[in-house]
């Protein structure tokens, strides 16, 4: 959308970066993260993971105790905030509350001195686009929290600024009108190519609107990728258990992968006998041994309750509980010493509930996956 | 939907819960009412009277009082007045309400006074012919001039008071003029005063906006701390305060000290007794009144709008011009309202630390009320202190928005 899009310089590079505010933890570890020109990028992480300190380096605010980040190949070290051309979203909007709706978006025109008319024309525009045109006049007190959401989104964008981060936009707003904003984002991203840092810990949403998906715990990036491969092939018990609804089944490595039959890279299937019922098997991301302990993490959608004797992958368990969720139901199954969430379509499950009754789960080989035993259960969204 | 023969059910539905709410409210707030009643509306109604009121002539001598108000105010009048002049003058001496009669003749006429009491005491001796028994006594009863006196002081108002009050008389033919030259001192102390108000509002507002600042930035630890520190001078009294600043300020006192031992001035400073002295003693007692309101608005302001401000391109002097100031804006409207209407009022600080020509009006209506225990110029003073303190308001409602102040 600018000129010279060079193409071997990410947009946005941070380079072993590290923060502490204490001098005791870092909150962020060694922070390397590329972003590419016109990317939507999501941090998704559990609170207190790092995110918004992460979002708050780039746009200034904090500065790293270690390593560098660069903005068009450019340190930005020494560049205050308010020379960095970096618009920001705040969570609750941080709208000027003395001025009016077209003043707000205003603000950062008349800050870098353009022409009173560009001015106009450019405001007029960042509202049409949210779809608040006409309201120039109103003061934010005067909006719902979804109108005030959508100034704050004209404002940023309204200067055209190289990335726009956004920190939890959504976060004060419900259900319904969140995930119309997330579409509503998302075009805009769409239309006017623009880069976006989104940091969220809502992991649905991170799903529907990135093109990438930063996993954060602890101030480290724990997998970095599409959305489709962070929730399908998570590299870690955390991711798994984080994005998502995950079951996971303990047990130990009984024939590794062959590493000569595979490619550099891609899974390899390994059979795991489960500490609970019978072998199965699974992809393993890299090479195990024999006898280590695992876990094989299969999500609730994957898991099929027809009997299904053509598949190898079959456990038996008995029926805890039926949760109705209106398009589907969830049953709680009990699998030796473990618990198995299954998520049944509504048809599948016909049968009244019937506690104690036995049930039968089988599972696609490639759904299967071989993780590390967790050591915590992990978070669960 | 509701159809059209339903709505005056229904508006009477809400007219009748509105004024349930209303007389909840009503009731909440009538204590409160109360107390405003009884100490506010009824002092400034008393002494909205006071400074009008014109009753000791007529209550003193009301027949007379009846017949000068007749009278036309040309020649002087004739033998029938003279003689209801002894009887009515007999009579308030010996129920002795002519001092305060004649002392308000005085105000008309300078000399009234002993004129009268001479006459009360002698009222006895007073026979017809009336009028030669008054020459015979004085020969100032002759003149036109107490006659005319006493026709002014016959009205049940008078505007004589608050004229004195700016320093205005109104002669006898209704002319509004200055008085001599060595009487103007009401004028002048009101100066004096809303200067005195206005340099001392300004200093606070100077001072107190950083300050508060300061401690709406710091760590709510110190903070805490800070706004103690700031609320410590309210645990002693006025005067005592007062009283600290003249130890301190005094030509041999700590600060005096310590400027020499600096070496920036060689002789010991006049810092008190002067209005520097007033100055910084009233800045000091009334630093408070505007860090706290200012702290309140501060405190509320999200440290997001200044990050926001940077985001979108604005230097930290442009940030906090269009972003920050314009929303402490009602915190300092208030906090100078208040420190303003404050140092009107002041009177013992001035009078203790600083010198003649530092007195401030309050002085002067407390000297009346208590001292000369005149209660007309002293009213007359309040009230005209009173009307341009409220001048101010409309201008504060205006521009500062005291309607948008939230405290706490
Ligand atoms: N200004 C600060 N001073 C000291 N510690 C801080 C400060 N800001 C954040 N922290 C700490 O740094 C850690 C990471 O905070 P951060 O705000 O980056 O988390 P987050 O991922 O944005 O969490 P959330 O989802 O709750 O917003 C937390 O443990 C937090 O307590
Ligand atoms: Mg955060």
């Amino acid at each position: 959308m600018r000129g010279e899009p060079s193409r071997e310089t990410p947009l946005v590079a941070f380079r072993a970066v590290e923060k502490t505010y204490d001098g005791v933890v870092n909150v962020v570890e060694r922070l390397d993260l590329e972003i590419e020109r016109g990317e939507f990028l999501t941090l998704l992480g559990p609170s207190g993971s790092g995110k918004t300190t992460t979002l708050m380096m780039l746009a200034g605010f904090e500065a790293p105790t270690a390593g560098e980040i660069l903005l068009n190949g450019r340190s930005l070290a020494r560049t205050p905030p308010f020379r960095r051309n970096i618009g920001m979203v705040f969570q609750n909007y941080a709208l000027f509350p003395h001025m009016t709706v077209g003043d707000n978006v205003a603000y950062p025109l008349r800050r870098r001195r353009f022409p009173r008319s560009e001015v106009d024309t450019r405001v007029r525009r960042a509202l049409d686009m949210v779809r608040l045109g006409g309201l120039e006049q109103r003061f934010p007190g005067q909006l719902s929290g979804g109108q005030q959401q959508r100034v704050a989104l004209a404002r940023a964008l309204v200067f055209e600024p190289d990335v726009v981060l956004m920190d939890e936009p959504l976060g004060a707003l419900d259900k319904k009108l969140r995930e119309d904003m997330q579409l509503e984002i998302r075009h805009l991203h769409q239309t006017l190519g623009m880069t976006v840092i989104y940091v969220t810990h809502d992991q649905a949403e991170a799903l529907t609107m990135s093109d990438r998906i930063a996993v954060f715990s602890d101030g480290r990036i724990q997998q970095i990728g599409s959305p489709r491969e962070v929730y399908e092939r998570p590299v870690n018990a955390f991711v798994a258990n984080f994005i998502g609804e995950n079951n996971m089944l303990p047990g130990v490595i009984v024939t590794p992968a062959e590493p000569a039959l595979s490619s550099e890279g891609a899974p390899q299937l390994c059979t795991v006998q489960l500490d609970d019922g019978p072998t199965v098997e699974a992809l393993a991301n890299g090479s195990r041994r024999v006898g280590e302990r695992v876990a094989v993490s299969i999500r609730p959608e994957r898991l099929e309750l027809a009997h299904r004797p053509d598949r190898r992958n079959r456990i038996q368990g008995r029926l805890l509980e039926v949760i109705y969720f209106g398009d589907h139901a969830r049953l709680r199954v009990r699998v030796g010493a473990i618990e198995v969430m299954v998520k049944a379509r509504l048809d599948e499950w016909r049968h009244p509930e019937c506690r104690g009754e036995r049930v039968d789960l089988s599972w696609a080989t490639d759904h299967g996956l071989v993780l590390e035993p967790a050591v915590d259960g992990g978070a669960a969204a | 939907m509701i159809s059209a023969d339903q709505q005056p059910d229904l508006r009477r539905k809400l007219r009748r819960s509105k004024s349930r709410a209303r007389l909840r409210g009503l009731l909440l707030v009538a204590p409160a009412l109360l107390l405003l009643m009884v100490a506010f509306v009824a002092p400034i109604g008393g002494m909205l009277f006071n400074a009008v009121a014109n009753p000791e002539f007529r209550s003193a001598m009301p027949r007379l009082a009846d017949y000068v108000r007749e009278w036309d105010g040309q020649e002087l009048p004739g033998e029938e007045g003279y003689r209801l002049l002894a009887e009515e003058i007999g009579r308030a001496y010996s129920d002795k309400t002519l001092p305060g009669a004649a002392m308000r003749l005085n105000y008309e006429q300078s000399g009234l006074r002993s004129l009268f009491m001479r006459a009360g005491r002698r009222a006895d001796r007073l026979e017809a012919p009336y009028r030669r028994s008054f020459l015979e006594l004085d020969k100032d009863w002759g003149s036109i001039s107490v006659w005319q006196a006493m026709q002014a002081a016959s009205a049940p108002f008078t505007a004589r008071y608050l004229l004195q009050a700016v320093d205005r008389e109104i002669t006898w033919d209704g002319e509004i003029r200055l008085v001599e030259p060595e009487k103007r001192v009401f004028v002048d102390r009101f100066e004096a005063t809303f200067w005195i108000s206005f340099v001392v509002t300004s200093l606070c507002a100077l001072i107190g906006y950083p300050m508060a600042y300061a401690i709406a930035a710091a760590p709510p630890r110190r903070a805490r701390l800070m706004l103690v520190l700031l609320l410590l001078p309210f645990w002693t009294s006025l005067l005592v305060r007062t009283a600290a600043w003249v130890v301190l300020l005094q030509r041999d006192g700590i600060i005096n000290d310590a400027l020499i031992w600096i070496g920036v001035v060689d002789q010991p400073v006049q810092l008190i007794f002067n209005r520097l002295g007033v100055y910084i003693a009233m800045t000091h007692i009334l630093l408070p009144f505007m860090a706290l309101p200012l702290y309140s608005v501060m405190k509320g302001i999200s440290p997001n709008h200044m990050r926001a401000a940077a985001s979108l391109g604005a230097g930290p002097i442009s940030a906090f011009w269009t972003v920050y100031f314009p929303q402490t804006v009602p915190g300092l409207g208030a906090g100078c309202l208040l420190v303003y209407v404050l140092a009107i009022g002041f009177y013992i600080t001035p009078a203790l630390v600083g010198g003649s020509g530092d007195q401030m009006i309050s002085y002067l209506i407390a000297n009346f009320a208590l001292g000369t225990a005149n209660w007309s110029v002293a009213s007359a003073l309040a009230i005209v202190l009173l009307c341009c303190v409220a001048i101010f308001y409309p201008f504060f409602r205006r521009y500062v928005g005291i309607d948008r102040l939230r405290l706490g």
